[in-house]
């Protein structure tokens, strides 16, 4: 996991997680809720909202980490993103 | 700044960032109260604005910057410039994800041509434009000044697309936090949860801003250090 | 002051010469406005619609691609054989150059405008309305607009290796008010609707010019310097 070793990637990872943890419970909340009366559509809307938002972070940020790895491993990687 | 201090301000940043992002999720899935007539997928709201946010606020250093980049020449603010617009190329693409999501579930239709909703897949053409200007630039120096220029009269010109968009009628929800007349017409638990949501995507945006900043800093460094040692045959 | 609209003039008159010889943008652009007709008759199923519903749309949507076809070329054309050079180092002012390009464009798009008019008149029949006046002002500050934004990025087009595939990037999300407020504002006077209700498009439309030529008589020099 050289993504470990990047601090970029740490921080990354360390939201990835907590979003994570904080979906499971909602599992649970729709579960208890609405489960019997409501259809499950706008659960998946929210829950797609949010993981494409995290996704395109998490995106941004390894490609951010990947480019400075290219440079600080000593490669003079010279071009515009 | 040193590359060390621009990555330190960024962990700091990322950190506060985080923090706030998990709060958020907190409030968001556990605290906050399911809105009445739109039930759950109200909750997008949370993203969908804070990364509304961000984006315009991208917007304005890109174009703040590269005004100044003009101005002033300092490689620096050009760096700034670059850094945010991509900012504004990945919030926008947030923005533009949740808001039509939402907008399936609650008004039955992903896309209407909406003032706001127009005004800002617009906006990120012209990131996109900035990006593309900056990449196919036949000359590096050139790239950038034409970059900074195509920000700056985006800058100046998008208050004019938001007005000539609003002519049309619109179904997208008023403004409730900077309502002028009456206040916040939000709930308090969703007013702060929103808060709570601005101030997440802010210092995350920052962060990785400093992250983004550094790496410039980094080519630049890289670019020197090979113009003044040759490589040794 | 007068020395510096000589200098426009000079250059306006070189290009308008220059495009009265050899012809090749105007022939390119007054092709593709009398094609673009030409395919809209098949593209549109006029049993269904009526086409003079749509032809302030339409009209407008062929102004701008034709425009832009032969707008992207205003600053290739210099650069092949360097004539670039020779402007950029001329004692006349960036900006005078600037506008010298807008004023020629202009000229040029608004003799594909008429050939438009004349175009879909003659295959559609279209009803331009009674007030030939004001449909005048509504295209000439819209055009103007326009070429405004247009001529900028040409400038920055010139300059990248994607050349002219770059343009409609850069200045369609920024023409939307052009759009918005042309097709409007030609819309009511093609239905012969009271001035008034042209009025307002028209004002904004007059905004968007001056703003949009302020800014690229200010913007263009960065653009160009050496």
């Amino acid at each position: 996991m050289r993504i470990l070793r990047s601090r970029p990637g740490v921080l990354l990872l360390s939201a990835l997680a907590g979003s994570l943890a904080s979906a499971v419970p909602t599992v649970a909340q729709v579960g208890t809720e609405a489960f019997a009366q409501q259809s499950l559509r706008p659960y998946w809307y929210v829950f797609i909202a949010y993981s494409l938002a995290w996704l395109l972070l998490v995106g941004w940020m390894l490609s951010i980490g990947r480019r400075m790895r290219g440079l600080e491993g000593g490669g003079t990687e010279d071009r515009d993103a | 700044m040193s590359l060390a201090r621009i990555r330190w301000m960024a962990m700091v940043l990322g950190v506060l960032g985080v923090a706030g992002v998990v709060v958020l999720h907190w409030l968001v899935f556990f605290w906050v109260g399911t809105e009445r007539t739109m039930g759950i997928v109200q909750r997008i709201f949370y993203v969908h604005v804070p990364s509304a946010w961000v984006t315009f606020l991208a917007f304005g250093i890109t174009a703040l910057c590269g005004a100044a980049y003009l101005w002033l020449r300092d490689e620096r603010l050009d760096w700034a410039a670059q850094s945010a617009a991509e900012g504004g190329l990945v919030f926008g693409a947030i923005m533009l994800t949740s808001g039509p999501l939402w907008a399936a579930y609650a008004w039955g239709t992903p896309w209407t041509w909406e003032p706001r909703l127009t005004l800002t897949l617009l906006m990120w053409f012209v990131f996109v434009g900035y990006f593309l200007v900056r990449a196919s630039a036949e000359d590096r120096q050139a790239g950038k000044r034409m970059a900074a220029v195509t920000g700056v009269l985006g800058a100046l010109l998008i208050p004019l697309v938001h007005v000539s968009v609003l002519w049309f009628p619109s179904l997208h929800p008023q403004p409730v936090v900077l309502n002028v007349e009456e206040g916040p017409t939000l709930d308090a638990d969703m007013l702060i949860t929103l808060m709570i949501g601005l101030l997440a995507f802010t210092l995350i945006f920052f962060s990785v801003l400093f992250f983004r900043y550094g790496l410039e800093h980094l080519r630049h460094q890289r670019a020197l250090e090979t113009r003044e040692q040759p490589r040794a045959a | 002051m007068t020395v510096y609209l000589r200098q426009v003039a000079a250059i306006v008159r070189k290009d308008l010469l220059l495009e009265l010889r050899t012809g090749e943008r105007l022939a390119a652009m007054g092709g593709l406005t009398v094609l673009i007709a030409i395919l809209l008759h098949f593209a549109i199923d006029q049993g269904l619609v009526r086409m003079q519903q749509l032809a302030a749309g339409l009209l407008w949507m062929t102004i701008l691609f034709g425009g832009m076809l032969g707008m992207g070329r205003t600053f290739e054309m210099e650069r092949e054989g360097g004539a670039i050079q020779g402007l950029l180092t001329s004692p006349v002012p960036l900006d005078g150059i600037y506008l010298a390009k807008v004023v020629s464009n202009f000229v040029l798009v608004t003799a594909i405008e008429v050939v438009a008019l004349a175009a879909y008149w003659l295959f559609f029949g279209f009803n331009y309305g009674n007030a030939p006046l004001l449909l005048a002002a509504v295209l000439g500050v819209a055009t103007l607009g326009f070429v405004a934004v247009t001529t900028l990025f040409s400038a920055i087009s010139a300059q990248t290796n994607m050349g002219q595939t770059l343009l409609p990037i850069l200045i369609f999300p920024l023409l939307v008010p052009v759009v918005i407020f042309g097709v409007t504002a030609t819309g009511r006077i093609f239905a012969s609707r009271p001035v008034r209700e042209v009025e307002g498009g028209l004002y904004l439309l007059a905004a968007f010019t001056v703003v949009a030529l302020t800014a690229g008589t200010i913007l263009f020099r960065y653009v160009v310097e050496e």
